[in-house]
């Protein structure tokens, strides 16, 4: 919903040096307007700001984490105020009401930013240059479709009169009633829409992009922290002492998560954490293993109640009237995010107040965490995002790495920076959970008509809630009442068997099978979990998508055509299929490959994969991606063809050698000798068709990874006969 | 002390000998171009130039390099951009950004010291290099086209 006509939506102002600034009403919750109209933060906060010297600086409240945010934001506005995009300063945007998009908070995620903002930046692009003509016109007392703009300056269409932005500030600030500007004709976009490589891409060629593990403030000391070898395990005792008298070593001390050793520099820090020896109290998962895990859901399928996630016609009796009924198990494992920057926060917390210098996705979150922990008031914190974030893919929006600085800086009563080992992220990052499905198709005629999905999977709101309440509950509400009130609220989602995200994927299948039944099983598992890209998506379309291609074999029918001729409802995804189809050349492959293909629909977007596989003795090398993407929209193809080549190439990770295995309630792995994104010669040529679209534009960082698993294990199925039902992907 | 030349500068460092290079550049130097990835020689994304060529700097000890010149990204080019560099914008390469030096260091090193250059090369060269963000393909692109412009593809 956008509230673009709302008076409020645009609102602009002089500053005392003279600039023209400019603030933006975003849409639901309006809490942007609420603080205009008290003038609390009034215009300290703004979007858009033009200098007496026609400088153009954009504040971005969004985290660039190699999505391209920054080229796609600009790219909106400046198309409609006809600024090159690629003539705007960009900083990264405090923490205020103003900037609050997602429920109201500063989040970066859900594959939104570019959809969100489709509207609301063109629009504000489109009223500014309608105000600057305006001025203009006035000034040169023409009719105001007489003059025209470009990049910040306007021009009159009958003689050689300019004049910049800068130089109307005065005249279009005096202007009451600013009019509303028309938004360009698709047919007239001059960014929207063209290949433009990203903004930030010289800087990130030259090496000079800093990212939070490279700030510095004065007198900042250099801590990390030692943690437990399982989930829950507490520290016992340490030989504090010893290590204390090491070179360098300013404290050893217990905080909430493990032991952190604090030095002038970090070298020091990882030198003086050699001789560091915790004797630990066993956690209260010491006995949790994957195998486990599995074999509990399972049991749990047979024996408890679900919750019943989708319902449709009368699954019982078409399972009871079937010829045959089609079963299967899948197996998914845990998934740490491993962005490739490490963990890392600078805090400094005094008194009265606390600075936070970090790379996070949920700036507002970070915020309300850290007045919550010290007891200050939220406007006395202040976080100072990084404009680039080495890698995100949720990893970043949780509050570990910050807790950590926070409690650091406490004690010590200095500046610190938390930096987390390689090793300490792979062993304690929030995990992509673990998943156990159980999968049953009765076929009738040669006709499927039941559809039952089992799912277990823990919750990750359920996990999150408790933890991010207290956070997201707006500034009135009491501090005592907000952990408490988290965990009721978890508690009622797991009465109710809400559990949002967890079957996103399962549920409405682009299939049409008559009798439908998904049902949801938990097993109340501590570990802790959260947002991985494609979070639901990522393992639902495995299931999905593999077990309709075993399907569609059983029936003695081709998987692309049996996909075509069943996906009755869901035009647009059937669309990116057939144009799949048609660039794959199915069933045609190269010499000594096999194809496989899946088709899944995320984050309001549309995407079909076809890959081209090899096997050779056992190991399964993916040689060619033929991806198709519906994103509405497309703004910047370049983009979004590296954000399909992005997610492939992390779902690839994932599906051929991903694998975070818990034994005795810790993680196996360390470090990317054991857990390996892919490399180069494992990456296979990727071709990226766009569908041409005038739809509002939605999301791209995250649809190209959940068609890519099964796509692999539907291509492998049909080159060696066997059916793989686990991630990673093994042939026996 | 320990003395070596750095982006052609001679510098001191007053560190423990086995005080990773990474950390002397980063931390003692301030030069903060090259970054921290694994510390295990398993990303590449601390690549640096000892006397030319591409080396992990996260593992080698400070006192191996005594006397011996390092170059970063910061030195790779006096003045304007480096070819590499120059191919990598053009194509857009980065996406994150993070990894991104550290690959730009290896291509440099490794076209530097080639005389003919084929896509297989190019694969063999910048597989200890990970990209978590998948930039393979357009890097791909960017070495080649950076390999033709130096007369070597
Ligand atoms: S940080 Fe040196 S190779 Fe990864
Ligand atoms: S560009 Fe993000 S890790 Fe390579």
């Amino acid at each position: 919903m956008f509230i673009s006509n709302r008076r409020e939506f645009l609102k602009t102002s002089l500053t005392t040096s003279g600039s023209f600034i400019v603030a933006l009403t975003l849409p639901l919750p309006h809490r942007g307007w609420k603080a205009f109209a008290k003038g609390e933060s009034g215009f300290g906060h703004h979007y858009f700001e033009i200098t007496p010297d026609n400088q153009f600086v954009f504040i971005m409240d969004k985290a660039e984490m190699g999505q391209g945010v920054y080229t796609g934001q600009l790219t909106l506005f400046g198309e409609e105020i006809k600024i090159n995009p690629n003539l705007f300063q960009v900083k990264s945007a405090p923490v205020a009401e103003v900037y609050s998009t997602f429920n109201g908070h500063m989040i970066t995620g859900g594959s939104t930013s570019t959809a969100d903002r489709w509207m609301i930046l063109r629009e504000a692009g489109a009223n500014l240059r309608e105000l600057f003509k305006m001025a203009a016109a006035q000034k040169w007392s023409v009719n105001v479709d007489q003059v025209e703009c470009k990049d910040g300056q306007v021009f009159a269409q009958s003689g050689t009169q300019k004049l910049t932005f800068g130089e109307l500030i005065e005249d279009a600030s005096k202007i009451k009633n600013p009019p509303k500007g028309k938004l360009t004709d698709p047919k007239d976009f001059i960014y929207i829409g063209k290949p433009q490589v990203g903004l930030d891409a010289m800087e990130k060629s030259k090496g000079s992009d800093r990212f939070g593990i490279d700030v510095q403030i004065d007198n900042m000391a250099s801590a990390v922290v030692e943690r437990g070898p399982s989930f829950g395990a507490h520290v016992k005792s340490f030989n504090a002492s010893e290590v204390k008298a090491l070179d360098g070593v300013i404290d050893v001390f217990k905080v909430s998560s493990g032991v952190a050793i604090v030095c002038e520099k970090y070298w020091q820090a990882m030198r003086a954490r050699k001789s560091l020896i915790v004797e630990w109290g066993p956690g209260s998962l010491q006995d949790l293993d994957s195998e486990g895990i599995f074999t509990s859901y399972k049991n749990a399928m047979e024996k408890t109640k679900a919750h019943e996630v989708e319902r449709e016609g009368e699954p019982e009796s078409a399972f009871a009237g079937a010829d045959q009924v089609i079963e299967a198990e899948y197996r998914l494992p845990y998934l740490a995010h491993s962005p490739m920057e490490p963990m890392n926060a600078t805090a400094w917390v005094q008194k009265d107040r606390c600075d936070i210098w970090c790379p996070t996705q949920g700036p507002s979150l970070v915020r309300n965490k850290a007045a919550m922990m010290l007891g200050l008031p939220r406007e006395k914190v202040f976080v100072h995002n990084s404009v680039f974030l080495g890698g995100g893919f949720g990893r970043r929006s949780t509050l570990d790495y910050v807790v950590d600085a926070l409690e650091i800086s406490k004690k010590i009563k200095r500046p610190v920076k938390v930096l987390w080992s390689r090793e300490d992220d792979t062993k304690h990052s929030p995990l992509r959970p673990i998943t156990f499905h159980k999968m049953k198709a009765s076929i009738k005629n040669g006709r499927v008509t039941g559809w039952q999905h089992d799912l277990g999977c823990e919750s990750i709101m359920q996990y999150v809630i408790p933890q991010w309440f207290g956070l997201m509950a707006p500034d009135w509400v009491p501090d005592f009442l907000l952990g408490s009130l988290g965990k009721m609220v978890s508690f009622f989602m797991s009465l109710s068997g809400k559990a949002p995200t967890v079957a996103e994927g399962a549920t409405h299948i682009p299939y049409t099978v008559e009798n439908r039944l998904v049902k949801h099983y938990q097993l109340g598992i501590k570990v802790p979990i959260h947002f991985w890209r494609s979070v639901g998506h990522s393992y639902n379309a495995f299931v999905v998508e593999s077990f309709i291609d075993e399907i569609a074999h059983k029936l003695g029918q081709d998987p692309m055509e049996y996909r075509l001729k069943n996906m009755t409802h869901n035009d647009r995804l059937r669309a990116t299929l057939e144009i799949a189809k048609e660039k794959s050349n199915w069933g045609k492959p190269s010499q000594g490959r096999f194809q496989g293909v899946a088709s899944h629909s995320s984050f309001k977007s549309f995407a079909s994969e076809v890959v081209e596989v090899e096997v050779h003795a056992g190991q399964i090398q993916v040689k060619k991606v033929t991806a198709v993407i519906d994103c509405g929209t497309p703004v910047n193809p370049d983009i979004i063809k590296k954000q399909m080549e992005s997610g492939i190439i992390y779902g690839l990770s994932a599906a051929l050698q991903g694998e975070i295995k818990l034994s005795a309630g810790g993680v196996d792995q360390s470090n990317f000798d054991d857990y390996p994104p892919l490399r180069m010669s494992q990456t296979p040529e990727i071709e990226v068709h766009i569908v041409a679209s005038t739809e509002k534009p939605t999301g791209v960082g995250e649809p190209g990874l959940p068609p890519i698993a099964p796509a692999v294990a539907n291509a492998v199925f049909a080159a060696t006969g066997q059916r793989l039902y686990d991630l990673p992907l093994r042939l026996t | 002390m320990i003395s070596f030349f750095v982006n052609g500068k001679k510098v001191e460092v007053d560190v423990p000998e086995d005080t990773p290079l990474l950390w002397v550049i980063r931390e003692e130097l301030g030069l903060l171009g090259t970054k921290f990835g694994c510390g295990k020689a398993l990303c590449g994304s601390c690549t640096m130039h000892l006397n030319g060529e591409a080396i992990r700097t996260c593992v080698m000890p400070i006192a191996a390099v005594a006397g011996q010149r390092i170059t970063t990204i910061e030195g790779i080019q006096e003045d304007g951009l480096h070819p590499v560099q120059k191919a990598w914008a053009e194509q857009g390469v980065p996406q994150c950004g993070y990894c991104q030096s550290g690959q730009i260091m290896q291509a440099i090193s490794f076209i530097e010291n080639s005389d003919r250059i084929t896509e297989s090369d190019v694969i063999k060269s910048m597989d200890g290099n990970l990209c978590r963000c998948g930039t393979y393909n357009k890097m791909k692109t960017a070495i080649l086209n950076a390999a033709k412009s130096m007369g070597k593809a």
